[in-house]
């Protein structure tokens, strides 16, 4: 308490200097989101909380924003009657590439080995159909929603399958599954695959099923996702 | 909603020309109301909008490779054009409306009284701290918030509810952070005020 008592001293003393106000105006959007969650938002930002009480520059600003999460939650943006048209001149206007295209450039293959590398370019080509592929029902649901699905084709020996972790939002697990005309179960087993991402190596073999499953993928990396099976 | 996040996020990546296009169509939308929603005071507020909008969207082309969460992409570009917003109403002054930033200049001008390093207030002194406040020329609102803060420890949450309840107004907390920091800033011109804090120097 008695450090209450020597901060409000302290910020009637003298007004806060320009320089601390920027650094406080980026930490706002996390004091207003623990402000938001019911938590200690005071206690756990202090340096933000005194600087409000001294900056009335910044507690407008704290104020607008907060308003707006509010507003945000309650589904109660403005909705004017008219929004003007954005200029897209900005986007990237290359010429627009077709699915086999993409992935006639991400397949390279030899005689016993394959590689898979996904793209920007290729992910959003890849979204499924609003039919979604489910996982099996062991996993109580934590994978049932899926990101991507790639089907196998006369010249791409497996398919590919991306599903969000409900446990963790920002992971996914991705399963490779090999789909050979003249193999079935159970002589699938045994193919090793590996996955490679920027942050990530992971090495696996197929089940009697030809099935290969690697979590905790980082969503944000399938851009630079590369899959290599090898002794098909 | 993560689902949808994560598609916008793609779809915005995306090379094919009409999911790009519609993509960043969706997501202008949602820049131009939020940008909306922080300059809705404006004389110009629409074409303000628009423009914290646009340069919203050019930066959030600019940086997809920078969302580092895709299952918050709307959070992350919401941040974007609401920083673009902030500023641009700070730059021009535009942040405190006339009344309060009169205020703020007027307590800028007296000189602050330096604070020695081994400074302690004790009990006594808090005593008087919390006398001078509750007989300087601020609102009884002003005082509840200021004193309900600093020697009652209670969260803005509270106050906001014990003022709504008093004024039979909704109150939220953002419009206590103010009404303590407007007069806060009132209490730094408050001379008995400062000739305590002045002798609690010495």
């Amino acid at each position: 308490m008695e450090d209450l008592h020597k901060q409000l001293a302290k910020i009637i003393r003298a007004a806060p200097d320009d320089a601390t106000c920027q650094n406080i105006l980026l930490a706002l959007d996390g004091y207003i989101a623990a402000q938001l969650a019911g938590q200690n938002y005071q206690l756990r930002f202090p340096e933000v909380a005194f600087h409000l009480d001294g900056c009335l520059t910044c507690a407008h600003a704290y104020a607008r924003l907060y308003e707006l999460a509010l507003a945000e939650a309650a589904q109660q943006l403005p909705a004017p009657a008219h929004i003007p048209a954005p200029n897209l001149d900005f986007l990237n206007r290359e010429t627009a590439v077709s699915l086999p295209q993409l992935l006639q450039n991400a397949l390279h293959r030899t005689a016993n080995y394959l590689t898979l590398q996904l793209s920007a370019q290729l992910l959003p080509l890849l979204q499924p159909p609003p039919a979604l592929a489910l996982r099996a029902p062991t996993d109580e649901g934590r994978y049932a929603h899926c990101l991507l699905l790639l089907e196998a084709n006369e010249t791409l020996p497996l398919s590919l399958a991306v599903y969000q972790d409900a446990h963790n939002l920002t992971n996914c697990l991705v399963e490779v599954t090999l789909e050979l005309p003249d193999r079935h179960w159970p002589d699938l087993a045994g193919t090793a695959v590996s996955l490679h991402t920027p942050t990530h190596q992971a090495h696996t073999t197929t089940d009697a099923w030809g099935i290969a499953v690697f979590e905790g993928i980082k969503t944000a990396e399938l851009p630079h996702l590369t899959i290599e099976l090898t002794e098909m | 909603m993560n689902e949808e996040n994560i598609a916008l996020y793609l779809a915005c990546q995306s090379q094919d020309i009409p999911t790009q296009t519609a993509a960043f169509q969706a997501v202008w939308a949602y820049l131009y109301r939020v940008a909306l929603k922080l300059v809705y005071d404006q004389p110009n507020a629409a074409d303000l909008a628009q423009d914290c909008a646009q340069r919203a969207l050019i930066r959030v082309h600019e940086r997809l490779a920078e969302c580092q969460e895709p299952a918050a992409f709307r959070a992350w570009a919401r941040q974007i054009v609401s920083h673009l917003a902030i500023d641009y109403l700070r730059q021009h002054k535009r942040l405190l409306p006339l009344e309060d930033e009169e205020s703020e200049t007027a307590v800028s001008l007296p000189t602050p009284i330096p604070t020695p390093e081994d400074q302690t207030i004790t009990t006594l002194t808090t005593h008087e701290l919390y006398t001078h406040i509750a007989l300087a020329p601020i609102s009884d609102r002003s005082r509840r918030v200021v004193i309900g803060r600093y020697r009652d420890d209670l969260p803005d949450e509270y106050l906001a509810q014990r003022e709504s309840q008093l004024t039979n107004q909704t109150v939220l907390p953002s419009h206590i952070q103010v009404t303590r920091a407007k007069n806060i800033a009132k209490l730094r011109n408050y001379e008995p005020l400062r000739q305590f804090l002045g002798v609690a120097t010495k």
